[in-house]
């Protein structure tokens, strides 16, 4: 069950203990609008954006150990007031304008609101934020319509619903360090579990 | 007399250049800031070649070619755009942390009460410099060609006719390449900004030099003259007076220009070291490893060190007695070869009355951290550094529309960020980043750099909606 808003406060409160503590910055109060009827927090668009685009091959292999073999990243800043435009079929990595840090017994999942999704727009396709996590939230944003879609920072793009979870004794263990206090959108490289690492030598 | 064919040369370079000044203001950039400047370089050429056009057209009319002079003027002028305009180019790197340049601005503002835009360009040098392009434009004489280019287009983004009449100023910092990611080694602004404040108030800075100058040639007068009298030699026909005259000269030219240029250097340290406390050192280190460029332009090191410390024992003496910033002053680094005697005698006369010649000038500079009391000051320090522990943004703690103005809060988390980086707390941080610490410095980085830009953010909210939106539930 997602956390209502009242609790959602409490959980913001400086005087709540940091192992249940969550904390968003910037937070604008109208964020969290006692009015709402949903359980949500709206989060808003960031300023950086990471473009993949190809390189020597029409094919990228996301098991590959050196993502920036096949794929040329670019990375782009856009200030406030201004926008970008996510061109028909084009994927884009972009931020979160907020810093989210979640404490070891709460998670959320990222979901797109209605009225960019109904433009097409795409904004996530990993949708959950681990507990323990920290940082800007990466977005994985693609444009499924026929035109170009303006994108501006400070759009309020997306809400995160929140779950409680059973918690872990220490701050971070649950998140990768690879993502710790992130603030630029990073590809990011795939590492190989035990279990996948057998089954894709199998034969 | 310049050839036909050379003056038809002088026009076609300053065309080119001009191309390529539209060329870089009209490529896609993040923040277009620098357009003021290639507007006005733009202006300068353009009136330039118009005169070298006319001069060309009245000295061919008369069967000759333009004056020697006018074509050497012109040639030295077109060398001076291309260096103005070279300290523009490249700020556009998207390596540049571009979060930090509202801040920046923002702080600047505040700190000079004048409209001015700071932007960044990475430096090939191990070096953090900054350059204030409207007053380059004054030292050249094109002070008339400031401004922007369309001020149709300005209308339309700025809204605000006393931009046109007052065109804002660009505060070129330069930053070390190799550490372009680096938020922490911002706290070297306030150095920087100290060099703005020593150009504000030049006379009273030169009054101040000329005491010292004064102080040194009387009460060293001796040693010196015996010193230089060792370097000079006495040429055939020249009298003992007219050598020893000679000698006073040269004595006094030398210590008149390193006086002047270790003034401005220590003055710009301790307007840092109001600003950011201890922290100023901390991010100096970074750059100058230990010697800085000691000699005719830069202090020792060493005298940095010992006046920032006795400086802030003065004015912050709380701060100071925090035992997290101790080991930066501790200066065990030999140079290469001894300093030359004249740099000795200077370093005795700034070591025992720079402090108190500069303090009146200083207390102008308005300090976050001496404006807060020891306790108050010590809490948020508290609150800020438990922030950065749980990895959550240290700007949250700071309240807007307290009795800090909000623009001073940036020096505190300059301050904070700083101050856990060498304190023990630090380690926690590795541990989180799985053992890394070149990670958890990016980490502490990328907190700090995300607090400047919420405290900003949030700041203008606050102005816009002219209430409290605290940021907290």
């Amino acid at each position: 069950m997602s956390l209502s808003l009242k609790a959602l406060k409490w959980r913001m409160s400086p005087k709540t203990p940091w192992n249940k503590r969550l904390v968003v910055e910037p937070f604008f109060r109208n964020s969290v609008d006692a009015e709402s009827s949903s359980n949500s927090l709206d989060f808003h668009l960031g300023n950086r954006f990471t473009i993949l685009r190809s390189r020597r091959s029409v094919q990228h292999d996301p098991l590959s150990q050196d993502p920036k073999r096949d794929v040329v990243v670019r990375e782009l800043f856009i200030p406030m007031g201004k926008d970008f435009t996510l061109n028909p079929g084009q994927i884009v990595l972009g931020t979160t304008l907020e810093w989210f840090r979640f404490p070891n017994d709460l998670m959320a999942y990222v979901i797109g609101r209605s009225i960019w999704g109904r433009r097409g727009l795409l904004i996530v396709t990993a949708s959950a934020v681990h507990p323990g996590s920290s940082g800007t939230i990466t977005l994985e944003m693609s444009n499924l319509s026929e035109v170009g879609l303006h994108l501006r920072p400070g759009a309020a793009i997306g809400q995160l619903f929140f779950n409680e979870v059973e918690a872990s004794a220490e701050q971070g263990q649950r998140s990768s360090p690879n993502f710790t206090g992130a603030l630029r959108p990073i590809i990011g490289t795939y590492s190989l579990s035990k279990i996948e690492e057998l089954l894709l030598t199998l034969e | 007399m310049p050839s036909p064919w050379q003056v038809q040369c002088l026009l076609i370079r300053m065309d080119s250049l001009r191309n390529e000044i539209l060329r870089v203001k009209n490529k896609d950039r993040p923040y277009t800031e620098t357009d003021i400047v290639y507007d006005s370089l733009v202006s300068v050429i353009e009136s330039r070649r118009d005169q070298l056009i006319k001069a060309n057209a009245l000295a061919v009319a008369k069967g000759t070619t333009i004056d020697q002079p006018l074509f050497n003027h012109r040639a030295r002028d077109l060398e001076t755009i291309f260096k103005v305009f070279s300290y523009t180019d490249r700020v556009d790197s998207p390596r540049i942390p571009f979060e930090i340049l509202r801040s920046l601005s923002w702080v600047a503002n505040q700190l000079f009460d004048e409209r001015c835009y700071a932007v960044v360009r990475l430096e090939p040098q191990y070096n953090y410099t900054l350059l204030s392009c409207r007053r380059e434009f004054e030292r050249h004489g094109w002070s008339k060609y400031w401004r922007y280019a369309d001020a149709s287009e300005l209308a339309k983004t700025a809204a605000d006719d006393a931009i046109r009449a007052h065109p804002p100023n660009v505060l070129l910092l330069g930053f070390p390449s190799p550490d372009a990611g680096s938020t922490l080694v911002h706290a070297l602004a306030a150095h920087e900004f100290g060099h703005e404040f020593a150009f504000k108030w030049q006379n009273d800075i030169k009054a101040v030099k000329e005491s010292l100058v004064a102080e040194i040639t009387q009460s060293y007068n001796d040693d010196l003259q015996e010193y230089l009298l060792g370097l000079i030699t006495r040429r055939e026909g020249e009298s003992r007076d007219d050598v020893t005259e000679k000698a006073r000269k040269y004595i006094f030219a030398v210590i008149d220009n390193i006086t002047t240029n270790w003034l401005r250097e220590i003055f710009s340290d301790l307007v840092a070291a109001r600003l950011v406390g201890p922290a100023f050192l901390a991010a100096f280190d970074r750059i100058i490893i230990g010697h800085g460029k000691a000699g005719e332009t830069h202090p020792s090191a060493a005298l940095r060190r010992s006046l920032v410390r006795r400086y802030l024992t003065e004015i912050l003496p709380d701060v100071i007695s925090d035992p997290t910033w101790t080991h930066l002053f501790d200066d065990t680094f030999t140079p290469a070869k001894p300093p030359d005697e004249i740099y000795k005698v200077i370093e005795k006369v700034f070591d025992t009355t720079i402090i108190s010649a500069l303090g009146p000038i200083l207390d102008r500079v308005k300090s976050p951290l001496i404006r807060l009391k020891a306790k108050e000051f010590a809490g948020l320090l508290v609150a800020m550094e438990d922030h950065i522990d749980h990895l959550a943004t240290p700007s949250v703690p700071l309240v807007l529309g307290d009795k800090l103005p909000d623009a001073e809060k940036f020096w505190l988390l300059m301050f904070a960020a700083w101050h856990y980086r060498l304190s023990e707390k630090f380690k926690t941080l590795v541990k989180i980043c799985g053992d890394n610490s070149v990670k958890a410095e990016e980490v502490l980085g990328n907190l700090l750099l995300h607090a400047l830009l919420s405290l900003e953010l949030r700041a203008r909210w606050h102005d816009r909606l002219r209430g409290g939106v605290p940021n907290v539930a």
